[in-house]
């Protein structure tokens, strides 16, 4: 049984990228002047999950990467290793760069960056030059990656004796002995594994349990506590001990025992148990004296044996001769002192790394209850590893993204999927047998056949929600980061974060934001003396806040620094040609910042790293206008800016009120409506410039009609009795006169845009229940529709005076 | 040249690739097979493997504040499919939809992907098939009139087809008045 390990690549990334968000989440949170303990913990379980990973697929760029990271954190959370902010912002490049060499291992590259060798120098640094009241001697603060790189010559290579009796339900726990043993294996020469069998009779066994356990005589330069990382998954339901053989003596013995050595009560497997009782051995078994099977005496012994054993130093030829002493006679035995001490992991060590491992792979699993094929499993690794860059290559042109899902969601939908069947079979059995008595029974039936679908189209549009957080989650290091970089001190602020935005809008806002936010930073907010000099707090505040206002997510950029300059705008404009000087004169605040938003535009004093290269807010405003969004700044000297973007929630489904103008029919979106009412000519009154207001309580209302802005042919063209919807639009409220009210209904909205192109005042288009297309309005578009409509007029209504008269009121306007 | 209800080029339409012998054929290699239309009576064609369907035409839902081209909007299986009436894009006078007025519904290629969109037409005509060298180019107009979008002019049987690339038509900004197009074209 052979199992693709590539299979779960993908999800090794993916929670790889998530165990690096948390860990820079963690270091975020971490202050340097008190270390919390919780926290520090919280960085290290997310550096060895991704350590564990990395090791498990082999992708030994990274988990050798975050093992030194490992050892730097593991001291901090020992309490020898002072943490200071320099540190904080090593582990948060680390992350950086652990992400960068996931990046590359998906990829299909081996994952070694320039970043990441640097960084482990730095490490090996930093453990090599521990402080002084590490307790550790120091031999052991060579960091193993680069006694690892090196031959053993300087290394203290050891010998351990470990033995290793799993809890019987390890395998449920999703732990793998033989996994344990590959990096046991990675850390040194594995000598001997011994494993002791419990197996019970095969009626009584559980297949699923592990009836084995191991005694393993190990071989490295690493310390305990790395062998005991190996298991540190298992160690509490485990009975594990770790002792270090300082020295050892290694035997080789080849018993040959006489054919009669089964007559004379002597059985060889019972020497062979006794003698394991000195020390950790392996067995090959020789046959060669073997007869044909009709010659065979089933009482004679025809096998040999080739011992090699490890004894602790204090066992002697005799010892071992001593065991085989009642079968000496008949037998031949030779025993060999191949080897003492630390000669004896050299003499292991000439053989080739590979032929060991499989050597261990192949001893393990023979006994193991579980595997079938232990030749398979051995050979795998490797196999894996060379053909691992193709696989990988592959995914990477087949990949497709996929989205995580909370189970309640699912659960949800399984539920309202459920109801919906029991619906239609409730529905299907009504039909089969229907007479006119059954009406009311089948008006329920439809009417629980449409509150099921509308829950079941809430869940699954949900489905696509996420919490704007995601988007969200990248900025408090991006600040940080930046105020340190400009020399700025910074607070960021998060309002709105559970705030839900369709993924697909999600991922193309990502960009934008990062822009703007580092725009705050770069252009907005002071150095901290010329905010003490203007009474400000030395500490720039960003804030981002996301909301829903309609059928729109609003999210706000929001700064205290020195706001928009509009002179410098301006200037600035008309030095790189973007207006003409004699434009200037008559420009409002608005049409000043909008400049900001024309292509090469920038009034960064310098150009920086973080911004002022002139890219930029027209790529914004592009990308943000590609997903229908609307992007706008309000700027006040010396007291901040806001950029508000203004996003469509999601890509589907909206409640609307259906109106009727004239032969048309329109939509509005139910949340912008605030009432309808019919209105009453004295409650109009006419403003100076042509707009009629009325008056609603105690607001002033503009009026639109929006036969007028829509150029279209109504019932009747007088004001009074008419109905009038009012909707709100950016906080403003806003009367439309329309005909008539019609339904209300839920729509799936539709793109016009898809064949067509956006037309100013609709914001989609869908199908009635007739077949028939209606139009979506765009509240906002409308009210700019109507204001340049009005405009238009009023131009008009200009001309009809002299020449003179005309100039001046457009020089106004 | 007859004029046939919609259904009829259906028909002639899904079995235009089987059986091509249906089609009339001019001879020679066959490269490009055309569907043409009438208006105002000249004749038009365009890439057969543009088109998408022939409807009947039903009315659609008209866009607010659109030039007198773009009749609106219909729903064509839930896409929002825009129809330009194409007499009215050339400049031709409009005339009154009935029942037999057809709308062919063609997909056009543009720099943002492929669209949807329908033209009205008087009534469809043919199927034909063209080699390349049976095409001549559009005679040049001078700059008072744009013919990028006429691919070429060809002859059927002593009568001229215009043969216009829809792609470049139907995605021009404003498109030209063409009310005495075909005159110019027969006089160049």
């Amino acid at each position: 049984m052979s199992i693709d390990l590539s299979q779960f690549h993908q999800v090794f990334y993916e929670e790889s990228f998530e165990g690096l968000d948390v860990m820079e989440a963690a270091l975020m949170d971490l202050n340097p002047a008190s270390i919390d303990d919780e926290t520090i913990n919280a960085i290290f379980r997310s550096a060895h999950s991704i350590k564990g990973g990395s090791a498990t697929f082999g992708f030994s760029s990274i988990s050798e990467f975050t093992h030194d990271l490992e050892t730097i954190l593991d001291q901090v959370r020992a309490g020898k290793r002072q943490f200071g902010e320099a540190d904080i912002n090593i582990c948060l490049k680390s992350v950086d760069c652990m992400r960068e060499m996931l990046q590359l291992l998906q990829a299909g590259e081996d994952g070694y960056t320039q970043l990441s060798g640097e960084l482990k120098e730095h490490f090996a640094g930093m453990l090599a030059g521990e402080p002084a009241e590490s307790p550790q001697p120091a031999s052991n603060t060579i960091p193993p990656s680069v006694t690892e790189s090196k031959t053993n010559e300087q290394a203290q290579v050891t010998t351990w004796k470990i033995q290793f009796e799993p809890d019987q339900d390890i395998l449920r726990t999703g732990n793998d002995v033989v996994r344990m043993l590959r990096e046991l294996s990675e850390m040194g020469e594995l000598l001997e594994v011994n494993p002791h069998s419990k197996l019970p009779n095969l009626t009584t066994l559980d297949p699923e349990k592990c009836y084995l356990s191991w005694d393993i005589l190990l071989a490295t330069d690493k310390e305990k506590q790395h062998i005991e990382e190996v298991f540190e998954w298992v160690a509490e339901e485990s009975s594990l001990e770790i002792a270090p053989l300082t020295s050892t003596g290694k035997w080789h013995i080849s018993f040959i025992p006489g054919e009669n050595i089964l007559r004379s009560g002597n059985e060889p497997s019972r020497l062979l148990k006794v003698l394991s009782e000195l020390g950790a051995m392996t067995v090959e078994a020789s046959e060669k004296k073997m007869p044909a099977l009709r010659l065979m005496d089933h009482e004679s012994c025809y096998l040999s044996w080739e011992i090699d054993l490890i004894t602790a130093p204090d066992i002697s030829e005799e010892d071992i001769t001593d065991v085989f002493e009642w079968v000496l006679d008949e037998s031949e035995l030779d025993v060999k002192l191949l080897s003492e001490g630390v000669e004896s992991s050299k003499t292991v060590d000439n053989k080739p790394a590979g032929e060991r491992a499989e050597a261990i792979a192949s001893i393990v699993p023979i006994e193991h209850g579980r595997q079938g094929s232990p030749e398979q499993d051995a050979a795998k690794p490797v196999a894996e590893r060379e053909s691992k860059p193709k696989a990988v290559a592959q995914k990477k042109t087949t990949e497709t993204g996929s989205i995580r899902v909370g189970i309640d969601k699912v659960d949800n939908l399984i539920n309202m999927v459920g109801e919906l069947v029991i619906t239609q079979s409730m529905l299907g059995q009504l039909g089969t047998e229907f007479d006119v008595e059954r009406i009311p029974k089948l008006m329920e039936g439809l009417g629980q056949l449409e509150q099921n679908t509308r829950e079941l189209q809430e869940s699954v549009m949900r489905i696509r929600m996420l919490p704007i957080s995601f988007a969200f989650s990248r900025f408090p290091r991006m600040v940080r980061d930046l105020g340190q970089n400009l020399g700025k001190e910074l607070q960021l602020e998060m309002l709105g974060e559970q705030t839900e935005l369709d993924k697909t809008v999600m991922e193309k806002i990502g960009d934008p934001l990062v822009h703007l936010v580092r725009n705050a930073v770069d252009h907005g907010i002071e150095q901290p003396h010329e905010r003490e000099a203007i009474g400000k707090p030395r500490v720039g505040t960003i804030t981002l806040n996301a909301y829903h206002q309609g059928g729109n997510v609003v999210i706000e950029i929001r700064d205290d620094g020195k706001g928009l300059d509009k002179d410098k705008i301006v200037n600035k404009a008309i030095e790189k040609g973007v207006i003409n000087s004699s434009d200037v004169e008559h420009f409002s605040d608005e049409q000043a910042y909008d400049l900001i938003f024309q292509p090469g535009f920038s009034t960064a004093q310098e150009v920086s790293d973080v911004s002022g290269r002139g890219v930029g807010m027209d790529v914004v405003r592009r990308n943000i206008q590609a997903l229908n969004g609307s992007v706008e700044i309000v700027s006040e000297k010396d007291r901040g800016s806001t950029i508000t973007i203004r996003l469509p929630l999601t890509l589907a489904i909206l409640d609307g009120q259906l109106v009727r103008v004239g032969d048309n029919t329109y939509i509005f979106p139910l949340v912008s409506i605030v009432e309808s009412l019919q209105y009453r000519k004295d409650q109009i009154s006419q403003v100076a410039g042509g707009c009629d207001v009325f008056k609603l309580r105690d607001d002033y209302v503009p009026i639109i009609e929006l036969y007028k802005t829509f150029s279209v042919q109504p019932d009747n063209e007088y004001l009074d009795q008419a109905l009038m919807v009012v909707v709100e639009s950016d906080g403003e409220k806003v009367g439309v006169v329309v005909d008539e009210l019609l339904a209300q209904q839920q729509v799936v909205i539709k793109s016009l845009e898809q064949n067509y192109k956006r037309v100013d005042g609709i914001s989609g288009a869908t199908i009635l229940g007739d077949g028939t297309v209606a139009l979506i309005l765009d509240i906002g578009g409308i009210v700019k529709l109507a204001g340049e409509k009005f405009g238009a007029a009023q131009q008009r209504v200009s001309l009809k005076y002299g020449e003179n008269h005309q100039q001046a009121s457009q020089a106004a306007g | 040249m007859q004029s046939q209800t919609p259904s009829e080029v259906n028909a002639s339409l899904m079995s235009g690739n089987s059986q091509v012998s249906d089609v009339t054929d001019l001879g020679g290699e066959i490269n490009d097979q055309y569907l043409t239309f009438i208006m105002a009576g000249e004749e038009y064609g365009v890439d057969i493997l543009c088109v998408q369907e022939i409807r009947g035409w039903e009315s659609a839902t008209p866009l607010p504040n659109a030039p007198a081209h773009i009749k609106g909007v219909i729903n064509l299986r839930g896409t929002i499919v825009p129809i330009v009436d194409l007499r009215q894009c050339f400049g031709l006078d409009a005339i009154e939809y009935t029942a037999v007025t057809v709308v062919i519904v063609l997909k056009v290629h543009t720099a943002e992907g492929d669209r949807i969109m329908g033209i009205v037409v008087d009534a469809v005509s043919d199927v034909y098939s063209l080699a390349e060298q049976d095409m001549r180019a559009a005679p040049d107009l001078g700059s008072a009139i744009n013919t990028d979008f006429i691919r070429g002019l060809v002859n059927v049987q002593e009568k001229m087809v215009i043969l216009l690339d829809i792609d470049k038509l139907l995605t021009l900004d404003d498109v030209p008045n063409l009310s005495n197009l075909a005159e110019q074209l027969s006089q160049a």
